[in-house]
């Protein structure tokens, strides 16, 4: 299950577009970092469904999140990836 | 020197010792206390005799309120108010304000953790007419309706909790640090001076709370960045990251660890690529992180897009000089530690008679992803299925491990420590991680320029070779003379590791 308060996910994309991608992430609420190959996002559970237009109540990722029409040229991919987890 | 029979060790501590010495030690920024107000009755509240009825030391609303103005002027914040008096917090110079006198610090010989006795720090008032009483104070001023100033005496636990010491259990396992270095050839390395002085280790993981194991043996721990808003940075609720950070310093004592903490108040590690990301910017020489995910094997495909990226990610800490540690998994498949260049931590088991075998825990396989890449790279410590319970180590006290690790489980007895006394016994390939961290972390600081693929040779080329049973039912690879995809080339040595580093 989705934890409500924090998400990652994983945005692979055009390298020219982060600018353009981090805003209009920045725009919705939700925080990036680029990594090396793409962006890491994170925010809470409510900005991502506003801004993926999505319901992730009762989502089990890995969950590939629709890429809105704006970003479709430059983002490829927008994934939740699985929580990891401890090895005991 | 005769020493009179009556006397027991207490009464000889006072013929020897004073009671009281006097010291220079600092006085805190923030001293707390509390203001006793005027009493309506006739004697003072800290004079008083007959302690049976309280309302004749009420103050009147009207005093109290006026002791409440005093103390704000002086710069004194008051924290609770009573009918009798206000507990307030403020800086040495805000009491000696409201009294006119000085704040000093005084030593006495008091019994303390355990029942033994030593010094402890008191404070006092001090000046002209000031109380002889220690600790009291009276206001500088008659117009306030306060009848004196008292501050906080020490308060002294009895006992040291939970134990810096593991506690005795029946259940044949390994002590941190003694067992855990001795068993990778740390020991030796310790001997010849070799600590991992000043080699910064950053722990990815569940959180790091601050056991009286870790202070005992003044390991360098510095404070723990959560990445998580509303997670508190000196709490760690599942107790994986505390315990599992002793094996760090069982094999390198000198290091210096930043823990960072990826899990949420539940214990889910949601913020673990924030968190590794963090971390790498940091820029530690050693990055050990002892969780991942899980996926089909053999897998059905390439990786995952976000797989790619976040490989990616982990390769470039790699190539920026960081000696990047994964867990294998325990039986687990997962893309971290099959990235080029990562120290993938596998399990070798050694029994009671000092046999050496696979952990049928651990994962071990060929990377369907990586050309070139078998998991693991080398290994560690790690117990057996069901539940791998081996290493004795520190925990937040009645943390989820400390509880679950207690019970019996999967036909495995408790592990013969309480729910709450903050030891649990566990391992799985998440010890052998800060295990090879803490080796990597001894090369390093006998050799500060080694870059990872350095590393990696070292400890891979002086594994000690382990030709005995079999990695984790899922793989089922078998272990035997040499290279082999259950172990690897084997379990660390960090003697062995280190000779080669300096050509000894």
């Amino acid at each position: 299950m989705i934890d409500p308060s924090y998400i990652e996910a994983i945005c692979t994309l055009e390298k020219e577009a982060m600018p353009q991608v981090q805003r209009w992430l920045a725009d919705r609420g939700l925080r990036s970092v680029p990594m090396r190959a793409g962006l890491l996002v994170t925010g809470d559970r409510a900005a991502f469904e506003t801004a993926f237009n999505v319901d992730l109540r009762q989502a089990q990722p890995p969950v590939r999140l629709e890429v809105p029409s704006e970003l479709r040229e430059v983002v490829s991919a927008m994934e939740i990836p699985p929580v990891r987890r401890i090895m005991p | 020197m005769s020493v009179p029979s009556e006397m027991g060790p207490g009464q000889l501590d006072e013929v020897w010792l004073p009671r009281e010495v006097e010291t220079s030690h600092q006085i805190p920024d923030r001293l707390y206390g509390y203001v006793s107000v005027n009493s309506r009755g006739r004697y003072s509240a800290l004079e008083a005799e007959d302690l049976t009825d309280a309302q004749p030391f009420h103050g009147t609303q009207k005093d109290r309120r006026a002791a409440r103005r005093a103390v704000e002027s002086a710069g004194l914040t008051p924290t609770a108010d009573s009918r009798l008096g206000i507990a307030v917090v403020g800086p040495p110079g805000a009491y000696e304000e409201l009294t006119g006198g000085e704040v000093v610090t005084r030593e006495l010989l008091c019994y303390a953790e355990a029942g033994r006795r030593r010094y402890v720090t008191h404070l006092d008032i001090v000046g002209d007419g000031q109380p002889t009483t220690l600790g009291i104070g009276k206001v500088a001023s008659p117009s306030i309706p306060a009848e004196g100033v008292v501050l906080e005496r020490p308060r002294l636990l009895q006992g040291i909790f939970p134990s810096p010491l593991p506690p005795p259990v029946s259940k044949f396992h390994l002590r941190v640090p003694d067992d855990v270095a001795l068993l990778l050839g740390a020991a030796a390395v310790h001997r010849r001076g070799h600590h991992g002085d000043g080699v910064v280790v950053a722990m990815v993981d569940s959180g790091q709370y601050a056991h009286p194991f870790f202070i005992a043996h003044g390991y360098d721990v510095r404070p723990t960045v959560t990445l998580l808003p509303d997670t508190d940075p000196s709490e760690d609720p599942v107790g994986h990251g505390t315990g599992e950070s002793a094996n760090i310093f069982a094999v390198a004592p000198g290091i210096t660890l930043r823990p960072y903490r990826a899990a949420n108040n539940q214990g889910d590690l949601v913020a673990a690529i924030a968190a590794f990301l963090r971390a790498k910017d940091d820029r530690p020489q050693v990055l050990t992180n002892s969780w991942g995910g899980d996926g089909p094997y053999p897998p059905p495909g390439p990786m995952d897009e976000w797989e790619r990226v976040w490989a990616l990610e982990i390769r470039d800490a790699v190539e920026q000089g960081i000696v990047v540690v994964f867990s294998a998994g325990n039986g687990s498949f997962t893309v971290e530690p099959q990235v080029p260049g990562v120290l993938a931590a596998g399990g070798a088991y050694v029994d009671p008679e000092l046999r050496l075998m696979a952990s049928n825990y651990a994962s071990g396989y060929d990377s369907p992803w990586f050309g070139g890449v078998t998991v693991p790279t080398v290994c560690g410590l790690v117990g057996l299925l069901p539940r791998a319970q081996y290493g004795l180590y520190p925990v937040p006290p009645s943390c989820a491990i400390d509880q679950e690790e207690a019970r019996a489980e999967r036909g495995d007895p408790p592990d013969g420590t309480r729910e709450d006394d903050g030891w649990a016994m566990f391992s799985g390939t998440s010890a052998a991680a800060p295990q090879l961290a803490g080796v990597a972390a001894l090369l390093l600081g006998a050799q500060n320029a080694l870059t990872p693929d350095a590393v990696v040779q070292a400890v891979t080329s002086t594994a000690v070779d382990v030709r005995a049973g079999r990695c984790h039912p899922r793989f089922d690879n078998l272990a035997g003379p040499g290279i082999d995809l259950a172990t690897g080339p084997g379990l660390v040595n960090a003697r062995r590791a280190l000779d080669s580093v300096l050509g000894s």
